[in-house]
């Protein structure tokens, strides 16, 4: 009797550890039951608890039919872009909330103007997520103004890194084997079309325009990340004075003549030094 | 009377056509939780005002029950206490960007609730006062503050009495319910407020981000249906619940714009109705079946829900009791996440614990939280 009774304590011990040791999972989502969300709240939700680059992965693909639907509401399409953009960051391990704590700290202890280049930077496809929280804000007012700022933000110093490494006065190419306007060209007007929509300038532009909708930056914070939009704007003005040959203004005052021969590389070099000095 | 009965039931089912966001009554026992949600065919006491009234013809003795506090949280709160508490530390928005930083991802959960506050049942009637707060908030990395309050109480007097249903026994049951509800409120009716990295900052340099407060009183009826079923399982109780019937909330909401100006809008919140179907019976267990005895066995399903996925309309529990009823073991599955609990009677002291899962989220993969649900009281 004592050894049944035993063997019942036993079982029914043993049934309350496991109980315990599976609560909170879900059997029918182990079992591949549960389908995947499909609408715009619901990926917004589902990407809090997504961990890996598959589950990131997934949500983009589910945002991008909504975004594609012919029956989705602009605002629908809005919210599926922000989850776009947060799906792409997440992918790539960007933390918008940690480039704009590289940007505060940079403000607060009064970085020189170039510092921004070496750590305002984050690997992976940051320009992707612009992109994405850029369509949103076409889509209506946005109140994700902030990490639309810093991605755009991140994506302009990300495009001037990839082809130039600057330091204080001194910037040179990241491959010598192209020339400097073709260097400039990857930054400026990266699809070689004269159009610069696709460039560094471009996406400054938008985080200024998205931190000017935000209305919450301080101005020493809003001058530090000022020094990446004077620079691309900077850039983007040589690019297009190189485009069709002519002097270049530098900040003493005197001219270089800049083209897109690579003749006049040193000239290039010389605007380049200034405009990071 | 065949027709009249079903034509009732079309009546009930069609007035879900209304169906709003706006989230049902919160009130739950915890040995519902530990058994997965269910029990609309087996929980028979003061708890029945709102799972079943129809259940109420099954007390069999008079009682008394007073406070029973419960409080439940989930495991992050714990972990995440030090710097939550940092959050409001220094000043300016560096310091503000930096704490946050250390906070996320965040998912906390909490409810405190009186279950029942007050409750006096007789056999076929009771009468009972319930109160339930809970919150959650999560912070994404991408730093989307999603918050959530729902303070419930409310006030229940229910009946029940046996009917003859085409030759066969039917109980029914209604509980007239005088309830009082405080929650946040979204600007599209949703429960969830979110606040972003720019409402953040907003607050941070002095600006009150817009929120909306719904406070609203109404009264509204859950009626219920039980009859007696034998199964290849054991004999049972098979039993329908139709919940917030004709339940409207009149109240006003406060909008408090950028300016901190307090706006007051008269609101009225329509509570979803819904119909569950339940299925509760004894059985015994193979193996250990001399040491359990028999065991409630229950299933509950949402048959009209303003839920649209199927395994959150779902709920399957069991509940054992060994010496002499003094301890209960309880397991299941709530919309398919496996929880448990026990209850221990200890002198005039009881004591009950749950492990209890849900989701957040839309779907049973979107945002589940796990809390841990302790409720003490005493027995009298």
């Amino acid at each position: 009797m004592k050894k049944k009774r035993g063997f019942y304590i036993f079982v029914v011990g043993c049934g309350i550890a496991f109980l315990l040791a599976g609560c909170g999972t879900n059997v029918f989502t182990s079992m591949g039951m549960v389908p995947a969300p499909t609408t715009a709240d619901a990926l917004s939700d589902s990407i809090d608890d997504a961990t890996t680059a598959e589950d990131y992965q997934t949500i983009e693909t589910a945002a991008d039919v909504i975004i594609a639907s012919a029956t989705a509401t602009d605002e629908e399409k809005k919210a599926a872009y922000v989850v776009k953009a947060e799906a792409i960051l997440g992918a790539n391990e960007i933390t918008p909330l940690s480039i704009l704590e590289t940007v505060v700290d940079l403000s607060d202890s009064g970085a020189d103007e170039t510092e921004i280049f070496t750590e305002l930077v984050a690997s992976g496809d940051a320009k992707s997520a612009a992109d994405a929280y850029n369509n949103a804000a076409d889509q209506g007012d946005l109140n994700d103004n902030i990490n639309r700022g810093v991605v755009n933000a991140v994506a302009a110093v990300n495009m001037i890194n990839e082809s130039f490494t600057v330091g204080e006065g001194d910037v040179e190419l990241k491959d010598d084997t192209k020339t400097y306007f073709e260097t400039l060209q990857e930054v400026v007007d990266p699809n070689q079309d004269g159009n610069t929509d696709d460039g560094a300038t471009h996406y400054m532009s938008e985080a200024n325009e998205a931190f000017d909708d935000a209305e919450n930056l301080s101005s020493d914070q809003s001058s530090e990340l000022g020094n990446v939009t004077d620079k691309s704007d900077a850039l983007n003005t040589l690019y297009t004075t190189a485009a069709t040959g002519g002097n270049y203004t530098l900040s003493d005052n005197t001219t270089v003549y800049v083209s897109s021969n690579s003749a006049d590389d040193a000239n290039l070099q010389t605007a380049l030094d200034d405009i990071f000095n | 009377m065949k027709i009249k009965f079903l034509g009732v039931i079309l009546i009930l089912s069609l007035t879900s056509a209304v169906f709003g966001t706006e989230p049902g009554v919160a009130f739950k026992g915890i040995s519902q939780m530990g058994m997965g949600g269910a029990g609309v065919a087996v929980v028979s006491n003061e708890h029945s005002l709102y799972l079943n009234p129809a259940n109420l013809v099954n007390i069999s003795l008079p009682g008394i029950k007073g406070p029973r506090m419960l409080v439940g949280i989930n495991s992050e709160i714990a972990t995440k206490y030090q710097d939550m508490m940092n959050l409001s530390s220094g000043s300016g928005t560096t310091d503000l960007i930096s704490n946050l930083n250390s906070l996320v991802p965040l998912k906390i959960g909490a409810e405190i609730a009186a279950s029942p506050l007050l409750a006096i049942t007789n056999p076929s009637f009771g009468i009972g006062v319930f109160t339930s707060f809970s919150f959650t908030d999560t912070m994404s990395k991408s730093l989307k503050m999603k918050l959530s309050t729902l303070t419930d109480a409310g006030l229940y007097i229910g009946g029940a009495r046996w009917f003859e249903v085409f030759g066969k026994q039917v109980a029914g049951g209604v509980s007239l319910k005088y309830l009082q509800r405080v929650r946040t409120y979204n600007a599209t009716g949703g429960l969830t407020y979110e606040w972003t990295m720019d409402d953040m900052l907003a607050f941070q340099n002095g600006e009150t981000p817009p929120i909306d407060v719904f406070t609203g009183t109404g009264i509204g009826a859950d009626v219920g249906f039980l009859t007696k079923i034998d199964t290849f399982l054991g004999s049972g109780n098979l039993g329908l619940v139709f919940n917030n019937v004709a339940t409207t909330l009149q109240g006003k909401i406060y909008r408090i714009d950028s300016s901190s100006t307090a706006e007051l809008e008269e609101k009225s919140l329509t509570l979803p109705m819904t119909a569950t179907l339940g299925l509760g019976v004894k059985t015994g267990v193979p193996v250990v079946g001399k040491f359990l005895g028999e065991v409630d066995l229950a299933i509950d399903y949402q048959v009209v829900s303003s839920e649209t996925s199927f395994f959150k309309k779902l709920n399957i529990g069991t509940e054992a009791r060994i010496l002499n009823e003094s301890i209960r073991l309880r397991g299941g599955l709530n919309h398919g996440f496996i929880v448990g609990g026990f209850g221990w009677d200890f002198l005039i002291f009881k004591f009950d614990f749950a492990m209890n899962t849900f989701a957040l989220g839309s779907e049973v993969n979107i945002n589940p939280v796990t809390y841990y649900v302790f409720q003490g009281g005493i027995l009298f």
